[in-house]
């Protein structure tokens, strides 16, 4: 394997008007946490090593299994959680050897680990990944003010976060940093200082999602007795503008909603998702798409483990979308990159015009001041990215 | 069976004090009810009503208990409902009345008292919920005694655990007199309760007074004047079962192809065409509507469902009216009259549950009575339906007498939400050394604003409240509108002292800025009487709606997110540009409500 790539291997995809769909992308889920976040409602468990290792031995057969059905080229493997950095690199090593041995991987794949700043203390810990090829890495950073970490539940420290990215500033990695936003009682200025000293690191890339308060988690939970101070839809607003103001002056590229790229550096394998590509996901809770119908599998990680090893197929159910779901979904996350939506690339996939389907909507929103157009793209505007849920809803 | 056998009395009680625990127990020990049959409650047999555990249909059972036979007749227990109540207790000849040993006599228990009295009933005391720690039974005798009642005869009782019931049916028998019954003259029999269902048409639950019934003979009922051929009589065992003659004294029921509960009135009289009563019993009042609200389809396509199931509820609630009304907000929808506020939620969940409605409530209003310029007087039940401010010569509103029965600490809390509330102050007299009753004359459309909701709140839910019509009084009123995005919405004007309108306007357009979602726009909310604006705010514009992150590649998750939110949206009733939840029309209600 490849040490970082220092060559730019994405192609341009502004410049294709088809999307290449002949290219898979590989999730895993490791569905482990050393503690659960107060405002995550997604799968995860303690790490016991017992459990722990009955998983490893079943995702090892999970990947085995599906392997024919999925013989595209794996252009990205990506390791989510959950908390995969909390997986020895033996572990590691060896999920990566099934997937050599049971899938096509194109030429140097995107690899990307998330990664807990609790779990990267030490720069051996970073030479291992690398050794392993892994040549990406997500730091769940997500604040560097300690009342947001706990706030948010999160098992490390600023000062842990703090001393993984010098880790990272370093070895010249490619990295991204996870940042969330629109903390309850959070004003702009607050995340804006999270942002700057971040970016005295220069990670390549930076995704600042703003917090979904998901029902029954505990941070929701206190947010509905009144316990927290309001969510400032305002300030929320305020600040997005202003994080896309300063990344802009550093040079960096504001391709998604949420995430921003040195230019070279966007994220292979969520673009998957966006550019509704195919890919396929492992583990409990994983989710797949073949462009026709979408898989997941079951979430508990009881249900993943129990026919193991006799049945090699895991818990999942199918559902198959009609035309109609699929062009919402397809529009939905299309939108989502500021290049928009290419009219030739829907129709080539639907065989049928964006138009003959959607005018109507299109005129509306691009009355509203939401959508515009340029050439063949349709994209959201500076107003569009910040109501997006309003755009896409026309859509449903 | 010979009268001397009967005994016909009903259960009395405050809510909670363990009415129905009572019933239950007794048609258990009575072995009128298999155990396996036995459902907790049964004598409440709406869903609705065991959900709220309140009765509000009148049930009764005839019990056959050492040779004789004792007919239970339930009450409903709400003030909303107080004429049906009287003409159960007037169907009967003794009333067991419970006190919760822990609770002590309250509000209800000592209006029981006087309504049972009233009706000359013999009163049997329970003193219920004697297993509970808290119970203090020496403590309830002491009222009973400040209250004049004499609690020597008191029955100990835990209808929970079964102790003491046996006892309590004893003395039905014991100390309850027998029906006075002439069984040889014209018929003349109460009806204390009549129900509808599609199977068999009108179930007329009745008490025969004197004279007899059987089944195939002619009768008329003297309120309604309508005339009917009995197809049965029976009593409630407490299924029904027919039985050949009901005679004086007795307790059942009477079909007779009645298609319509509002021909066979709570409190009519039936009588035989052969032979004739002179007069029909006393008592009999046609119930009026006290509060009106609009109901609207949040769907306007619904309207039609929405028209069959009122007109089915209408079947079996003579209570209950409505007639067509259209908003220019709402559409067509439907002007209901209720008893009360009780009354009015009950029909609004009925219809949601059992034809599956959405519904959009307004909030309720008095009648008032308009004399315009002209020198004509209009009823009115509607704020939308006001004149203008220049053709209005005066205003009257209906005013109550409320009794406020709470221990003497909330008093300053309590007096000062009745100033509020527009209450002129009349008496206070001490219950006993910690209870007090004030009295206030109000008008009754401060009671259905959240009146009650207030005086719960503020005397930590010991108060209690009950109201008697005192007829209409002259007051200065106006009517407050409220312009949503510069339209009138109709629908929310509400009728308010001029006084407090100002005021008023201002709280109101302050919590509809929470209420009504932000759009894409600025949407601005004024309250105005006439076309003078008393009070502005704006809806903040959206600024940010963005849903995120999607883990793993979940994207149908996402997209059923999208949907719901999309979906929450539709639900809403469309003024306009802006989407207006059910609870704006309510907000009216909650005047002044945290402070």
């Amino acid at each position: 394997m490849s040490k970082f790539p220092r060559k730019l291997l994405w192609p341009c995809w502004s410049a294709v008007a088809v999307i290449d769909r002949n290219q898979l992308a590989l999730y895993l889920h490791v569905p482990f946490c050393w503690q659960k976040c107060s405002y995550c409602d997604f799968y995860s468990r303690p790490a016991e090593p017992k459990i722990v290792r009955l998983y490893l031995n079943r995702l090892a057969e999970e990947l085995k299994f599906r392997g024919p059905d999925w013989q595209k080229p794996v252009t990205s493997i990506y390791f989510g959680g959950g908390t995969p950095s909390l997986l020895s690199p033996a572990a590691l090593d060896k999920i990566l050897q099934v997937i050599r041995d049971n899938y096509r991987l194109a030429p140097n794949p995107e690899i990307t680990l998330e990664v807990n700043p609790g779990d990267l203390q030490s720069q051996t810990v970073l030479d291992n990944w690398q050794e392993l090829g892994i040549n990406r890495i997500s730091l769940g950073v997500q604040s560097l003010q300690q009342v947001e970490l706990k706030l948010l539940g999160r098992s490390h420290s600023v000062s842990q976060a703090r001393r993984s990215l010098a880790f990272l500033a370093k070895s010249e990695y490619n990295y991204n940093v996870d940042l969330i936003s629109a903390l309850p009682g959070q004003q702009a200025e607050d995340h804006l200082q999270n942002l700057v000293e971040i970016l005295q690191y220069r990670p390549r890339h930076i995704s600042c999602y703003n917090l979904q308060l998901e029902p029954g988690t505990p941070l929701a939970e206190r947010m509905k007795q009144g316990l927290l101070p309001e969510i400032s839809e305002e300030e929320d607003a305020r600040g997005y503008q202003q994080t896309r103001q300063q990344l802009k002056k550093q040079n960096y590229q504001h391709y998604e909603i949420s995430n921003f790229a040195l230019p070279g550096f966007k994220c292979r394998h969520n673009l998957a998702y966006w550019e509704f590509r195919p890919y396929v996901g492992f583990g409990p809770a994983a989710c797949s798409f073949n462009l026709r119908e979408r898989r997941k599998n079951q979430a508990s990680l009881r249900d993943y483990l129990a026919d193991s090893p006799r049945n090699p197929e895991v818990p999942h159910e199918i559902s198959r979308l009609d035309q109609q779901d699929l062009k919402a979904e397809y529009l939905f996350m299309g939108f989502r990159l500021l290049q928009g939506i290419d009219r030739r690339d829907f129709r080539s996939f639907f065989q049928q015009s964006l138009a003959d389907c959607y005018s109507r909507e299109i005129a509306g929103l691009k009355e509203e001041g939401l959508l515009a157009e340029s050439g063949d793209k349709i994209y959201l505007t500076g107003r569009g990215l910040l109501l997006a849920n309003h755009v896409f809803q026309a859509f449903l | 069976m010979s009268t001397g056998k009967i005994r016909n009395f009903c259960i009395i009680a405050h809510i909670d004090h363990g009415k129905s625990t009572l019933a239950d127990r007794i048609l258990e020990i009575t072995h009128t009810i298999e155990d396996r049959k036995m459902q907790e409650q049964v004598l409440d047999n709406m869903d609705l009503e065991r959900e709220r555990g309140i009765t509000i249909k009148a049930q009764a059972v005839s019990i056959d208990y050492k040779g004789y036979r004792l007919n239970l007749i339930d009450t409903p227990g709400h003030v909303d409902f107080s004429y049906e109540v009287s003409r159960s207790l007037a169907a009967c000849e003794g009333a067991l009345l419970v006190i919760d040993a822990a609770q002590g006599i309250e509000a209800q228990t000592v209006a029981n008292i006087y309504l049972a009295l009233e009706h000359d009933l013999e009163i049997i005391l329970v003193i219920n919920k004697i297993d509970l720690p808290a119970a203090d039974i020496p403590r309830v005798k002491e009222q009973l005694l400040e209250r004049g009642i004499d609690p020597d005869e008191a029955l100990l009782a835990s209808a929970k655990e079964g102790t003491g019931v046996e006892e309590v049916l004893d003395a039905v028998i014991d100390r309850i007199p027998a029906p006075k019954a002439q069984r040889d003259g014209p018929l003349k029999a109460l009806v204390f309760d009549s129900l509808y269902n599609s199977y068999q048409g009108v179930i007329a639950h009745i008490r025969v007074m004197t004279g007899s019934l059987s089944r195939g003979e002619e009768i008329l009922l003297m309120a309604s004047g309508k005339k009917y051929e009995v197809d049965e009589v029976g009593i409630f065992t407490p299924d029904m079962q027919p039985v050949s003659c009901l005679e004086a004294g007795e307790v059942g029921y009477l079909m007779a192809g009645i298609k319509n509960v509002r021909n066979c009135k709570v409190g009519d009289t039936i009588t035989k065409i052969s032979s004739r009563a002179a007069e029909p019993l006393p008592g009999y009042q046609d119930v009026k509507p006290m509060v009106f609200s609009g109901l609207y389809p949040t769907d306007n396509s619904d309207y039609e469902i929405l028209q069959e199931a009122l007109e089915k509820l209408q079947l079996n609630d003579a209570a209950f009216t409505f007639e067509n009304e259209t908003s220019a907000a709402l559409g067509f929808g439907f002007r209901c009259g209720f008893l009360g506020l009780l009354h009015m939620e009950i029909v609004q969940e009925r219809l949601e549950r059992e034809f599956d409605l959405e519904l959009i409530i307004t909030a309720p209003s008095v009648v008032y009575r308009v004399t315009t310029t002209e020198g004509d007087t209009r009823e009115i039940d509607n704020p939308a339906a006001f004149p203008e401010v220049n053709e209005i010569e005066t205003i009257t509103e209906p005013y109550v007498e409320a009794i406020l029965d709470l221990p003497e600490d909330y008093i300053g809390s309590v007096m000062e939400l009745c100033e509020k509330s527009r209450g002129n102050f009349q008496d206070m007299t001490y219950l006993d050394q910690d209870r007090v009753r004030l009295k206030y004359e109000m008008p009754m459309s401060e009671i259905i604003t959240d009146f009650f909701n207030q005086l719960k709140s503020k005397s930590r839910g010991y108060a209690t409240l009950d109201y008697e019509p005192l007829g209409y009084r002259k007051s200065d009123l106006v009517k407050l509108d409220i312009l949503v995005n510069k339209e009138r919405v109709d629908a929310l004007s509400v009728i308010v002292h001029r006084d407090r309108a100002e005021e008023i306007g201002r709280d109101l357009i302050n919590r509809l800025k929470d209420i009504i979602p932000r759009k894409m726009f600025t949407v601005p909310l004024q309250a105005a009487i006439g076309s003078n604006v008393v009070a502005r705010e704006n809806i903040k514009a959206r600024k940010k709606d963005v849903l995120q992150k999607c883990y793993g590649g979940d994207v149908s998750r996402k997209r059923k997110l999208l949907e719901k939110q999309k979906e929450g949206k539709k639900r809403l009733k469309q003024v306009g540009d802006v989407e207006i939840p059910q609870e704006a029309f309510m907000a009216v209600l909650e005047r002044g409500g945290s402070d």
